[in-house]
């Protein structure tokens, strides 16, 4: 490029060579010549003198690329280990407000209260408990109170912070996966609470049965709905999630009317048993796309961002 | 330049921007100054203002710099910097402040009156009597783009399309779509007040 003392003197010259570019292109005819006259004599410009300089220095000025995240990183335990897994979660707890915690306690409560009231006076001979199942209605809030917590975990989709929450450095799919596993801890530890209550109170089962209880009857559906519940507030809304889990789980537990051996009301166990190994499948497909996508919503914020 | 030439350069390149990374404001000095001016006429071209790609092409360099640390290494510097400037610039056209100081200069005339700097004054003269950048302007921004690239800025098919990240076939038919448009707009009168004469020369 021809240096001048003037900013914009001279014309330019095409370096592209013209006549090889023109066979490039399958360009016929004199009037592309004209063209590429024309274009020829755009006045080539120069920057200002100093300007390169000023940006340098103002460049060196800023912070260095990396040096928010590499800041938080020092700050806090190696990523990977089990601090920094704990550290994560903690910093997700802050998600969460007081009146989460204490609405899934209260439901949590209430559903314990009847269901130990249905259970003692099953117990006493006053009604008979087979025809609902143990289980409830325990067994059906747990996970409505997962499915809720999931969606309402990722409520900030919706309302901006998430565009500063996937510029932390922790990866997104990360931080999604930490809320979820927070809701399941906390379901978790409402639902010990009220075995300890209901077991207290009731005749104890054998530790396989108690085993078995548990797994088919509240923590399989817990994860499940949880699941679904993620991954649909991430692929649509929080509403939606919403909607969609509690839909699913109202089908499940009602499609017995329709459906002898399938609806959860009817004969939960037996017909949780049924559909529990296609449940877990889409629970880790659900959970796998949750991740995909929210790593996915990062790369293509950054992209925005820094190209 | 050669192959073997371009192989030096890019590990050139490598070498500076791993050294602008780990701090070394001389390296960083270097970046810049290696790539300000071809920045910054790119912009030109693609723009047609001077003031404008002064801004832009600081904005750009703030972009690589944020963007360094994420960048692949395996990735070609040149095409990622010109595709981080042509972001800038379409960012840029997208946004509000584009609308609207377009708008506002608009009304208060287009003929550079009340340049404080009177050689911006007569650059920008210059670029606006230009019937090139007069021919470009009237070129949407994705074709210009490609003739930019290609015709001043002597960037492959196969680059402009790592830049643009488009397909190759979308590089040679836009390329050949904005050199029709070309040779139409010449040949129908459409760039009124235009002589030959005109071009590249002060008024």
């Amino acid at each position: 490029m021809p240096k001048t003392g003037h900013p914009c003197g001279g014309r330019e010259r095409h370096p592209a060579p013209w006549p090889a570019m023109r066979e490039e292109l399958g360009l016929e005819g004199r009037d592309f010549d004209a063209v590429a006259a024309v274009l020829a004599a755009l006045p080539s410009c120069e920057p200002p003198p100093g300007a390169a300089e000023t940006t340098v220095e103002w460049l060196a000025s800023v912070p260095r690329p990396g040096a928010f995240r590499r800041r938080l990183l020092a700050a806090g335990p190696r990523p990977g280990g089990l601090w920094w897994t704990l550290a994560v979660l903690r910093s997700q707890t802050r998600v969460f407000s007081f009146g989460f915690w204490a609405a899934a306690a209260l439901v949590s409560l209430i559903a314990t209260l009847v269901t130990l009231y249905l259970r003692l006076a099953a117990l006493s001979g006053r009604i008979d408990l087979t025809a609902f199942g143990l289980a409830l209605p325990f067994g059906i809030i747990s996970p409505v109170i997962a499915a809720l917590g999931v969606s309402y975990a990722l409520r900030s989709l919706e309302n901006g912070p998430w565009e500063v929450e996937l510029s932390c450095p922790i990866t997104p799919a990360g931080m999604a996966m930490g809320r979820f596993v927070i809701v399941l801890a906390y379901v978790t530890g409402l639902s010990l609470v009220a075995a300890l209550v209901m077991g207290g109170r009731t005749q104890p089962l054998a530790g396989t049965e108690i085993l078995t209880a548990v797994v088919t009857t509240w923590l399989a559906p817990v994860l499940f709905l949880g699941a679904v519940s993620l991954y649909a507030s991430l692929r649509f809304s929080p509403l939606t999630g919403t909607v969609v889990s509690l839909g699913l789980w109202a089908a499940l537990l009602t499609a017995g009317h329709y459906r002898p051996g399938v609806g959860l009301v009817a004969d939960p166990g037996q017909a949780w048993l049924s559909v529990m190994p296609a449940a877990m499948l889409l629970a880790t497909v659900a959970l796998l796309l949750a991740a995909s996508r929210a790593a996915g919503q990062a790369a293509e914020r950054a992209g925005r961002a820094a190209a | 330049m050669t192959g073997r030439e371009r192989d030096e350069s890019v590990a050139d390149e490598d070498r500076i921007l791993a050294a602008a990374l780990s701090g070394d404001k001389t390296a960083l000095s270097e970046l810049v100054g290696r790539n300000y001016g071809r920045v910054f006429r790119y912009l030109v071209r693609l723009g047609g203002d001077y003031h404008l790609a002064q801004d832009l092409a600081q904005e750009t360099f703030y972009r690589v710099w944020q963007g360094l640390c994420g960048r692949r290494e395996t990735a070609p510097f040149r095409p990622w910097l010109y595709r981080i400037a042509h972001n800038v610039f379409i960012d840029h056209v997208r946004s509000w402040h584009s609308r609207n100081v377009v708008a506002a200069s608009g009304l208060a005339g287009e003929d550079g009156e009340g340049e404080a700097d009177p050689v911006v004054s007569i650059v920008s003269r210059r670029l606006e009597r230009s019937q090139a950048a007069a021919l470009l302007r009237k070129l949407s921004p994705d074709h210009r783009a490609v003739v930019v690239l290609r015709f001043y800025e002597d960037l492959t098919l196969g680059e402009i399309a790592e830049t643009l990240e488009l397909p190759l076939g979308t590089v040679k038919s836009r390329l050949h779509y904005a050199f029709r448009e070309l040779k139409d707009l010449l040949a129908s009168d459409e760039l009124p007040g235009f002589r030959e004469s005109d071009d590249g020369r002060d008024g």
